[in-house]
């Protein structure tokens, strides 16, 4: 599974190069954004522009991410598609998550 | 190690076999290829030291019908041969040899070739066992799967049932030979049914285990008591129901687990319908003479989130109308090409189809699923609920 990862203003961004967050990788994605969260990076924002599906798994895996941070810190989600977008809303994860177009703004709305 | 010696010089056969028991081998001897495979035959051999020239029968000869007969246990076939030319092995090796010793042989060569073919044979003798213990192993994890999947199907509700007007069908279809969608319909009081779908995260075992847990929980009476104690709440509906299921099941499983549901209250006489509609696909309802209509919009998932909160939404069913229930292994079905069958695919076959009945309309979705994803094996768990409030004319 390939994420790639930089700094912005205090901010970790971390991108999915995956097409599919499903069962597959999920496991792993949670491991490795959970090693992120641990070596300090509290604040992250989530982009997942390039994936097109995300299955019970992916979901599962990301809101693991949400409840390790414990309220301590952020995380925001960045470049949904239509597809992963209704996703978000079926389940009301749009309510749960703050959800932005562009990286850049959600690093603007969670900077420290 | 029992080998087998084929040689036709008797000088040199005497002198072969001498060495080999003095190495401790146990050591059968044939004059030529023929005769060597009639031992072969009757007697359990895992090694050959054969000439190549021989009458009847010659060396690549016999090691073309040892490799050709594919005998239970590998036989090691060393050839033996007075020229050390490079078209000699290619021959020796196209015959299935497996390794070489010159004529005239010394004691030194003939020693590592053996050795070398030994660890060979250890090797292939210790994989077997493992293979023969891996498949017995897989054997049990099998059956005990296939004996699941039974208790699993007993736990869903009789196909094809009607509580006066209303009448349910169900497809079930897990992707493993147990999955984590688990589907009911009950009676809850008099003239109140309820019918739900779930589906939880991931599938195989541990979604299983807890879908026959959520199957067991459930009941008439766990939906009357939080009816009746929903009190303080006027006219309490479904929702009340899933926001019990999110607490109880809330520290269930790992952090990653949840469940996403459609669970419904139905009144028989007015064909009245609350759903409450926690993450699972939106429902589709086909009237009996208006245009299929997606319901719902949407709702948080159950067991993932503590201060998760519910609503519902109500519509009447009128007599003829059905409602369909689903999980996404319909929607998230994938064709060869990586496509999904989607929600405008599964519109247009409901609308294509809504002239079949129940039990015809769940088998042509399930055809169409598997001819959609190409016959290859789905990834996910498949279930389907047709609810219909049945035509007087019926």
């Amino acid at each position: 599974m390939q994420l790639t990862s930089e700094d912005l203003r205090g901010v970790r961004v971390v991108r999915i190069v995956e097409e599919r967050l499903d069962a597959r990788i999920a496991a792993d994605f949670k491991h490795q954004m959970i090693g992120q969260i641990e070596a300090g990076r509290r604040r992250l924002v989530l982009d997942l522009s390039a994936v097109t599906f995300i299955d019970s798994s992916g979901l599962g895996a990301i809101v693991a991410v949400l409840k390790h941070l414990g309220g301590e810190g952020a995380l925001a989600i960045a470049g949904l598609r239509q597809n992963t977008l209704a996703m978000f809303r079926l389940t009301r994860m749009d309510r749960v998550f703050s959800l932005f177009d562009d990286p850049g703004d959600a690093v603007a709305a969670i900077a420290g | 190690m029992r080998i087998l010696v084929v040689e036709d010089t008797p000088s040199v056969r005497l002198v072969l076999a001498r060495v080999l028991r003095q190495w401790g081998h146990d050591v059968l001897e044939a004059a030529d290829g023929e005769a060597a495979w009639e031992i072969l035959r009757r007697e359990r051999v895992r090694l050959v030291v054969s000439d190549w020239m021989m009458p009847a029968l010659d060396g690549p000869g016999l090691c073309r019908r040892i490799r050709a007969a594919g005998f239970d246990e590998y036989v090691y076939f060393i050839l033996l041969t007075s020229r050390d030319e490079e078209a000699d092995l290619v021959e020796g090796m196209n015959a299935g040899a497996d390794d070489f010793v010159t004529k005239p042989f010394s004691r030194a060569e003939l020693d590592v070739r053996l050795k070398a073919g030994i660890r060979v044979l250890e090797l292939q003798q210790r994989l077997a066992r493992q293979n023969a213990e891996l498949s017995e192993t897989l054997g049990i994890v099998r059956r005990d799967l296939e004996a699941a999947a039974r208790t699993q199907f007993s736990m869903l509700p009789d196909n094809a049932t009607c509580f006066g007007p209303t009448r349910f069908d169900w497809l079930y279809s897990p992707a493993t030979y147990i999955g984590g969608d688990i589907l009911n319909y009950f009676v809850v009081d008099d003239g109140l049914l309820a019918f739900y779908a779930i589906d939880v995260s991931g599938h195989g075992v541990p979604a299983a285990l807890v879908s026959s847990t959520l199957n067991k929980f459930i009941t008439p009476a766990l939906c009357r008591e939080v009816l009746q104690g929903a009190g303080r709440e006027r006219d309490p509906g479904p929702e009340a129901i899933v926001e019990r299921l999110n607490r109880d099941f809330l520290d269930y499983g790992e952090d990653d687990f949840y469940f996403t549901m459609l669970l419904a209250l139905h009144e028989t006489a007015s064909g009245r319908t609350r759903v409450c509609q926690a993450a699972h696909p939106h429902p589709v309802l086909i009237p009996r003479d208006a245009q299929i209509e997606v319901l719902g919009e949407g709702g948080m998932p159950v067991a993932m989130l503590d201060m998760a909160r519910y609503d519902s939404f109500e519509f009447e069913m009128a007599p003829g109308d059905r409602l369909i229930l689903y999980s996404d292994g319909v929607t998230e079905c994938r064709s060869t090409g990586g496509e999904q069958f989607g929600m405008e695919r599964f519109k247009s076959f409901l609308l294509d189809r809504r002239a079949l009945d129940n039990p015809a309309l769940l088998d042509a979705l399930r055809n169409e699923l598997a001819h959609f994803s190409g016959g290859k094996a789905p990834d996910d768990d498949l279930s389907v609920l047709c609810v219909e409030r049945l035509a007087l004319d019926d």
